[in-house]
This record gives C-alpha cells, sequence and structure tokens, in this order.
C-alpha cells in the first residue's frame, strides 16, 4: 500500500469537510469557546492540537497492539498528557516567547475531546502513517473551524483583524459615526451560536452528499 | 511465538507499572536537564517584565539595558534611572479571575505621577482578560495620579463605573468583557500601592521639589538653574506656553521661579 494511495488521502481529506471533528462529530466545543475570541489565540491552538493529534495517534498506533484494552483510555491519556507536558518543557527553554503565548492553552489541550476520539476510534485499529494523516487532517479541521469563528468574533467584536483594525476609527459612535462594537460577540456563548451557524451552513451546502 | 494475552490481569498491571515508570523517568530527565536553561529564562522574563514598567519594551539585550537601569532595593522595589531622572519601581501581585495576576507600576520622583505600568497574568482567559499584557492598556497608565487624600485612589473602571467625583486623573477604562479581571488588577493595585505607601513617601524625600509640576523639572530645586533645561525657566514668558506652568501667571511680579511655584502649591 502507498504512502499517498487514494484511501490515506480520503483519511486525510474526510476530516476537513465531510467528517469534520467540530462540525460533524461535535468535539472539541469547549476549548472552541474559550480560546476564539480573537483570532490569533484561535490560529495558535488550531496548530497545537495538530501538532499534538498527529503524534499522539503516532505514538498510540505503535502501542496498540501491546495497549491492554482495560486500561487503554487511561495509557492514551498517559501518553498525551506526558508529550503535551515534555513539549511544553522544551518549548519553554528554547522558545521562551511561544511558550508564554502556548501556556494558557497547554492544560486545554489534553483536555481535547477530539485527540481522545481519535486515538481510541482509529489509532486503536490503523497503522501509523494513517494514524499521522488522521491527526493531521482532525487537528487541521479543527482549526479552520476556530480560525472561521475567531474572525467573526474579533471584527465583529473588536473592530479588528489579527490586532490590526479593520473598522475605522470614524466609524465609531464616540467619533460621531454609526458604528458600535457588539459586546455579545467577546462573550463565549456567541462563539457557540457561531459554530452553529458554521454547522447550519456546512449541511446546507453537503445536503446531497 | 505465542500471542500474548493482553487482557490478563497480570499483563494489565505490569503494563501499567512499566508505562508509568517510563514516563515518570522521561519526565523527570527533561524537567531537570532543562531546568537551568528555563530559569535563565524565567529570569530574563522578570527583568524584561520590569523594563516594561518604565517603557522600556521589546529592548534587544534585556539584561545589558537591566544592569544599566535598574537598581534593586532592599524593601522589594526598585529604583529606575531613566535619563538621569529617578523613577521607582513597585512590584503589584494580586488575583485575576483564574489565577494570578501581578505587575509593576513606576512612580515619578513627585511620588504621585504614574511613569509607567506593567501586568502580567498566569490564566486569564485569552482575548478578554489576558488583554491586560497589552500595551494598549499599560500606556493608559501613564500620567494618571496615584493618591487622593493619602488613599490609593488609581484604579481600573468601566466606562461610567467610576466612583462619582473621582477626576479621570486616577481612572483607566477596563478591559471589555473581561470586568472580573479588571477588578482584579484594580484590587492589586490598590492593596500593593498601599503595601508600599512609605517606600513611595521615602523617595519623595517628603518635601516637593517638583517645579511647576512638570516631570521634566523634577530633579531641580529651583526652576530658575540651568538642570530646568526642558522646563528653561519658570519666568513668565516661558511659563506661558506651559500649561501646568499657567498660573504662575498670578506671580507675574516674581521673577524667580521657585517661590513662585511654591506658593502656587500651596494655593491649591
Amino acid at each position: 500500500m502507498s504512502l499517498f494511495s487514494k484511501e490515506n488521502g480520503e483519511v486525510f481529506k474526510s476530516p476537513l469537510n465531510l467528517n469534520n471533528p467540530v462540525a460533524v462529530q461535535v468535539l472539541g466545543i469547549c476549548s472552541a469557546l474559550a480560546v476564539t475570541s480573537q483570532l490569533k489565540p484561535a490560529i495558535v491552538m488550531g496548530l497545537s492540537v495538530t501538532v499534538i493529534t498527529a503524534f499522539a495517534n503516532v505514538i498510540i498506533s505503535l502501542l496498540r497492539k501491546t495497549i491492554p484494552n482495560r486500561i487503554r483510555i487511561i495509557v492514551q491519556l498517559v501518553v498525551v498528557a506526558a508529550l503535551v507536558t515534555i513539549v511544553s518543557n522544551i518549548l519553554k527553554a528554547y522558545v521562551y516567547d511561544v511558550s508564554v503565548q502556548l501556556s494558557v492553552y497547554v492544560g486545554l489541550i489534553i483536555t481535547n475531546c477530539i485527540l481522545m476520539g481519535r486515538l481510541e476510534a482509529f489509532a486503536m485499529q490503523n497503522g501509523p502513517w494513517e494514524s499521522f494523516l488522521d491527526g493531521v487532517g482532525n487537528g487541521l479541521g479543527y482549526a479552520f473551524v476556530l480560525v472561521v469563528v475567531g474572525f467573526f468574533r474579533e471584527l465583529l467584536g473588536f473592530g479588528s483583524i489579527l490586532g490590526f483594525q479593520i473598522i475605522p476609527d470614524s466609524f465609531y459612535m464616540e467619533n460621531g459615526g454609526l458604528y458600535l462594537n457588539n459586546g455579545m460577540m467577546t462573550m463565549p456563548a456567541m462563539a457557540l451560536i457561531l459554530v452553529a451557524c458554521f454547522i447550519w451552513a456546512h449541511r446546507s451546502i453537503n445536503k446531497e452528499k | 511465538m505465542a500471542k500474548l494475552n493482553t487482557n490478563s490481569n497480570v499483563y494489565t498491571i505490569v503494563y501499567a507499572s512499566v508505562m508509568v515508570i517510563i514516563v515518570a523517568f522521561l519526565l523527570a530527565f527533561v524537567a531537570s536537564s532543562l531546568k537551568a536553561t528555563q530559569d535563565a529564562n524565567v529570569a530574563r522574563d522578570v527583568k524584561g517584565q520590569i523594563l516594561s514598567s518604565v517603557n522600556l519594551r521589546g529592548e534587544a539585550d534585556v539584561d545589558a539595558k537591566y544592569a544599566e537601569v535598574i537598581t534593586e532595593n532592599a524593601d522589594g522595589t526598585f529604583t529606575a534611572n531613566i535619563n538621569g531622572e529617578e523613577k521607582l519601581i513597585v512590584p503589584l501581585k494580586g488575583a485575576g479571575l483564574w489565577g494570578p495576576i501581578w505587575g509593576y507600576i513606576s512612580v515619578n520622583k513627585d511620588g504621585e505621577t504614574v511613569y509607567g505600568a506593567f501586568f502580567n497574568h498566569e490564566g486569564e482567559t485569552a482575548g478578554l482578560g489576558a488583554r491586560i499584557v497589552e500595551e494598549w492598556f499599560q500606556t493608559g497608565f501613564n500620567g494618571k495620579k496615584i493618591f487622593k487624600d493619602n488613599e490609593v485612589a488609581l484604579g481600573v473602571y468601566k466606562a461610567g463605573k467610576a466612583p462619582s467625583g473621582l477626576s479621570a486623573d486616577y481612572v483607566v477604562d477596563a478591559v471589555t468583557g473581561a470586568t472580573l479581571t479588571s477588578d482584579g488588577v484594580r484590587n492589586m493595585i490598590q492593596k500593593s500601592i498601599a503595601q508600599y505607601a512609605d517606600a513611595i513617601a521615602a523617595f519623595k524625600g517628603g518635601e516637593s521639589k517638583s517645579c511647576c509640576g512638570k516631570g521634566q523639572c523634577e530633579m531641580a530645586d529651583s526652576c530658575a538653574t540651568d538642570s530646568c533645561a526642558n522646563c528653561a525657566s519658570c519666568d513668565k514668558a516661558n511659563c506661558a506656553s506651559n500649561e501646568d506652568c499657567a498660573s504662575c501667571e498670578k506671580c507675574a511680579s516674581e521673577k524667580e521661579c521657585g517661590s513662585c511655584c511654591e506658593s502656587d502649591n500651596t494655593n491649591k
């Protein structure tokens, strides 16, 4: 079986759209609330989860034949937690700035349901390479939803994108304009509503499939 | 090779034990071998935070700049020397919404005006409470006043929620959507500064050396001297263009600035 066979391509592509972890499987919603009030943390979180899911998938896939069935969830959790802790230690020693940025997310990465979901549903049954593709695909599928939600929340809630002001200052009420930032968008509840809108749009587009 | 029975009790227990020992060893090894580098990073980060509180953000060589500018005092405060002017840096510690928050705030020689501020946090909500580390929020403190009737009045308030009668000199706008973190910053500032009120009073040196209330003149005993270069001298001609010296017009007859401003201060 070649590395880039059609089946493997499907493993990689399906979580990006038809089997999206957030929009279809409705996993990882909690972290989608926490980090999407601005675009930048959403991107950082998306990439972190992608990397960790991919490597945890590979490790569990390599161990899958030896893991005792009754404690498999605990084994998966230990692998994820150890991986995240080691990575965050290395970052703290060599790229301190990045580690400061990520510090908030470390805990959120470990508890992300997508990670456990993929380990349990995919890596336990498949080889390392397929598992790696599956991890990257699911991570990116998750990152995509986070970026979309983060984009709208930052644009409507703060009037900026990645910290750059998009809506001109002169439009604002305090400067005599007619525009006001939507304070609701900065609240976590709006993330759920935006995710719901995303799922709605996603289902409408993919109706026939 | 006979296939292992991965469901047997013995196998499960041995597997769990071995896994735990390997992971524990791995984590201990990683943590201890990287500790020195991490500690150095943390120490440099703290120095960077202290420098940020005197508006020296993003210095390329933090260690060198810190050694040049900052002196550590025995009581936990720091003295900074910025272009020949002394600033007192007071450390702040408090609680935000989810965990500890901390910061540093620097005070001008008048013991009254904020020169700069820096805040950091451990786990405030990204995009909301976490925004207290951003420069726009911190620079909002520059030039604000701290004490009112010998109490720390400086605080962070939602627009329109500041206590009535508190002038804008004491109020910094809170972060949108982060009411509890902003409240934490306010409590932290008021409690921590109160603890160091004596240090600030001592730093001030008892008597007011300020000339016309302008920062540039803090060090000068009398505004007539050359050391007051930025304020030139405080005779009326120069003071006219200077909003803080406008009241010197009352003293039009007095050429000697020092006395002019002192009498002005007593009028307030």
